[in-house]
């Protein structure tokens, strides 16, 4: 078990190294406005045998999930997924049975996720080898999570310094599992928001614990688009002084300029459109690289796109996009969402910036989207929240640059899959409308639950009214005429042709 | 009963002239309208036919779209819409299918019916230069298919082209399925006094009686629509497999109709989807009952076209899903009931009629308004209420409908 934790501050805002204290059992540090990483490396045989076996039925599992709530955060933490959480994982045979992953996954809360057939495959064309699968819980806290970890990750002398840490999950922006059967082994990486915050670390009771305090800088080595970083690193229980370091790297994920937020078109009515509006979302100067701007929504099974409306070139520029790249599948077009089996939809659309890129300006883009018919429910209404897409620009330079070697990168988030592994994300930060949460609620029209009590009798009467009358004519047109030909005359003026 | 001024235009000449340049105008005004607008002229459906024909066109099952819901034949009728230039193809097709089901209106009226030409190009108008027909087949739905169809099959059946007619009923069933209806009332219908043969003794026994039923003739005509039918079904199941019967067919069993629309049954269906445990398929009886037994049994040898008209409006008032593109499937048979109905004997009723299906109508569309575009959850009472007011109008229409075929000859005799 190995564990590192890093506090990255704003520019200028360095922790003088003097102040740190650097004890056996801890490091302690006076406060200071930074975002918090916690990342712990586990070996199979360190975790219970459960989830171990879990693991070993697998090629991978990536778990990503972020905060509903609006965070700020620094480069290289500039990565993004929609709030709530998002699995996928590879089985090593093609008849496995998700049950058993899924009932490990309820200690994030109720997640529906038992049925093989809530999962999407991402695309895998080669039939030999078993394909991915993916699915997306909305979750907006790991309260739970933290407090029914607590029990089975907690135990010995340390137990009580332990659940204090899982309790700081409930602050947590985001939160990170994977496992690689090729590494064999779990990587857990949770990010704290920029805020002030103390440095305060403890001793990892099991393993070694890596502390490093550092700032945005600039390494006289350094290459453009490079970020760089300096400050200081310790080894609980090896240093007694911290070392300094320097350091440049190439990072997959940085912060564009600007920031977008999401709201619903009033009315909504069942096809609702989504509005995103960027303010000051600028192109990045990236050197070479071709840049074009991008929205990837995860739509819960409630809302989805029609592929083929977002197919007509003319359509999309109307609403200022450029191409639908990606939906997945399978997406019915007309299922309530009670018989719809899949999660969801992820859907990756190419935004059309305004011409000229007039950096301080605000455009908006509109997403035509459609609501599945709910169950009833007393009020005639069901609230339904939809995340936040992740907004980026993608440049791709097709230069193969290493990204792997920047000690903070984040793959596995759905959207990069879509794009070539060299490809560079410049985030526009999401801001929250009114309440703070990066959910857009919207009301989805219903048939109230007392309407059943009339629909069946008055249904049933209204057809016996409109049958009896019907019959009664035909009774009546019959009792006049019977059911053949009336007269021989009129047979004989019908053969006059 | 056209006005002097009209009726010259009432020839068919300009009759058929008139009608091809509505849709001519109608045509281009569509293709300037996709290319220039965001909101498209052209229906959805018709996307889906030109994507599944693409498929076609490479080889492949129109079923690969989804949504495809139809026979691969109409894939393959408009397999040269896969090359861009020729997108339309489709749409003249269907509009020429309405010109044509027009000229069987008149050929029906004419010489069936023995009505001046004149007199039957204005009641073929009602078809020909409705501007619902022609906006409905120009934006590339195929329902005006349908009208061709059911026409070519009146036409055959009461021209005696017995082969003709079994083919043009197996082929339209294989179609869009409802056409099964007509099939009780032309066998009804087609008697030895219908079929121009004396009547020689009159019935004596039962056994007698279903002898004389079993005529050469209704047994050719039913060899004839089945070998059709299930010739077409057996080589599309051949070429594209189960996919072609659950979605041409299991498809219409099968699904929950829980989007609102006219249908009376709508909200109910809503209802009863929600919860796994109910069964919905008892809607089809009274459905069935009227459209397939009753109704034809009593007007069929009165009045087939009539009886045709009356099957088809109970089949759609009754059934589990009403869009206003079903409407179409009667208003081809309008021209010919018109001319001996007290709709147009007493204009009073007529107009009542009309007004009440248009309002009918109306009411329920306000209603899905505020839903669909403001979001309100009009589901009950309003729209439901709506869907049985226009249910009940629909009935009672469907009522003047019948009276009216069975007292078709009555009124034959008085005006003869």
């Amino acid at each position: 078990m190995r564990e590192r934790i890093t506090y990255f501050h704003r520019p200028g805002a360095a922790v003088d190294p003097k102040q740190l204290e650097i004890k056996d059992t801890k490091v302690q540090g006076p406060a200071t406005e930074a975002v918090r990483e916690h990342k712990i490396t586990l070996t199979l045989p360190e975790l219970p045998s459960e989830l171990a076996g879990l693991l070993r039925d697998v090629q991978d599992l990536h778990l990503r999930w972020a905060t509903s709530a609006g965070y700020e955060t620094l480069e290289p933490f500039s990565s993004r997924v929609s709030p709530g959480l998002h699995v996928s994982y590879t089985p090593l045979k093609e008849d496995h049975d998700p049950e058993k992953l899924c009932t490990a996954l309820q200690a994030f809360g109720r997640l529906d996720c038992s049925s093989e057939e809530v999962y999407i495959r991402l695309g895998n064309e080669n039939q030999k080898e078993p394909s991915t699968l993916f699915f997306y819980n909305e979750l907006e806290k790991l309260d739970g999570f933290a407090k029914r970890l607590g029990p089975v990750v907690c135990s010995g002398p340390t137990a009580s310094e332990c659940r204090k840490q899982l309790q700081d999950l409930k602050d947590a922006a985001s939160l990170d599992i994977s496992y690689d059967s090729t590494s064999d082994s779990v990587k857990v990486q949770a990010l704290w928001p920029l805020q002030q915050r103390e440095i305060s670390v403890p001793a990892s009771p099991k393993g070694r614990t890596e502390v490093g305090i550092l700032g945005i800088d600039a390494p006289p080595n350094m290459e453009a688009h490079q970020i760089g970083a300096s400050g200081v690193l310790t080894v609980i229980g090896e240093q007694k002084e911290p070392s300094p370091v320097m350091f440049a790297f190439e990072a997959r994920h940085r912060t564009a300029s600007g920031s977008f937020t999401s709201k619903f078109q009033q009315p909504t009515g069942l096809h609702p459109a989504l509005q995103l509006s960027l303010s000051g979302a600028a192109p990045p100067s990236d050197g070479e690289a071709e840049c074009a701007p991008y929205a990837y929504f995860t739509f819960p099974k409630v809302i989805f796109a029609d592929r083929y409306q977002l197919a007509d070139e003319l359509f999309l520029a109307s609403k200022n996009l450029t191409a639908t790249k990606y939906v997945s599948e399978p997406v019915d077009l007309e299922a309530p969402a009670y018989t719809t089996k899949p999660w969801g939809s992820n859907v990756l659309l190419e935004l059309a910036p305004p011409k000229g890129g007039a950096a301080a300006e605000t455009w908006t883009v509109e997403v035509p989207l459609h609501l599945r018919y709910l169950k009833p429910t007393p009020t005639g209404k069901e609230e339904a929240g939809i995340p936040y897409p992740v907004v980026f620009w993608a440049c791709d330079s097709g230069e193969d640059i290493s990204y792997a070697v920047n000690p903070f990168d984040r793959v596995n988030l759905g959207y990069d899959g879509l794009f070539s592994p060299s490809t560079k994300f410049w985030h526009v930060s999401p801001k929250s409308e009114a309440g703070g949460r990066l959910i857009n609620n919207i009301n989805v029209p219903v048939v109230t639950e007392g309407a059943s009590q009339w629909v069946g009798v008055g249904t049933a009467a209204a057809v016996a009214v409109g049958f009896v009358w019907v019959l009664l004519k035909l009774v009546g047109g019959y009792a006049k005429s019977g059911h053949s030909t009336a007269t021989k005359k009129a047979g004989d003026s019908k053969k006059k042709q | 009963m056209a006005p002097s001024t009209i009726s010259p235009l009432l020839r068919p000449v300009p009759l058929f002239s008139l009608a091809a340049i509505l849709r001519l105008v109608l045509l281009f005004y569509g293709i300037w309208q996709d290319a220039h607008s965001a909101v498209k002229y052209t229906d959805i459906d018709y996307l889906v036919f030109t994507d599944a024909a693409r498929y076609v066109s490479q080889g492949l099952s129109p079923y690969h779209r989804e949504t495809y819901r139809y026979t691969p034949l109409l894939a393959w009728m408009l397999v040269p819409t896969a090359t861009p230039q020729l997108f339309s193809f489709g749409k003249v097709v269907f509009a020429l299918a309405d010109l044509l089901a027009g000229w069987l209106i008149v050929r029906v009226l004419t010489k069936q019916r023995g009505m001046s030409v004149e007199r039957a190009g204005a009641f073929a108008a009602i078809w020909l230069w409705n501007p619902m027909v022609a906006t409905i087949s120009t934006r590339g739905s195929s329902e005006g298919l349908l009208g061709v169809l059911t026409m070519a099959l009146l036409w055959a059946v009461e021209g005696k082209r017995i082969g003709l007619a079994g083919f043009i009923l197996g082929l339209s069933v294989h179609f869009k399925i409802y056409p099964f209806i007509y099939a009780p009332a032309i066998i009804w219908w087609m008697d030895d006094e219908h079929l121009g043969k004396r009547a020689s003794k009159p019935f004596v026994s039962a056994t007698d009686t279903i002898i004389r039923f079993l005529s050469p003739q209704r047994i050719q005509l039913t060899i004839i629509s089945l070998l059709t039918f299930m010739g077409l079904n057996v080589l599309m199941y051949y070429i594209y497999g189960t996919p072609f019967l659950v979605h041409s067919y299991f498809h219409h069993v099968t699904r929950i109709d829980h989007r609102h629309n006219f249908s009376p049954y709508n909200i109910f269906l809503y209802l009863a989807s929600a919860d796994p445990s109910s069964s919905s398929l008892h809607a089809f009886l009274p459905q069935l009952l009227l459209s397939c037994f009753l109704i034809p049994f009593v007007l069929a040898k009165k009045d087939l076209a009539t009886s045709m008209m009356a099957q088809t409006f109970a089949f759609v008032t009754f059934n589990k899903v009403c869009t206003s593109q079903y409407f179409l499937w009667y208003m081809i048979f309008l021209p010919l009931y018109l001319p001996g109905s007290s709709m147009l004997r007493i204009p009073s009723r007529g107009i009542t009629a009309l007004l009440l299906w248009v309002l009918g109508q109306a009411a329920w569309l306000q209603q899905g308004y505020e839903l669909e575009f403001l979001g309100v959850s009009t589901f009950f009472p309003g729209m439901w209420l709506a869907s049985l007011g226009f249910f009940l109008v629909n009935c009672w229409i469907l009522g003047i409908i019948i009276s009216d075929g069975a007292e078709a000859n009555l009124q034959k005799v008085h005006t003869a």
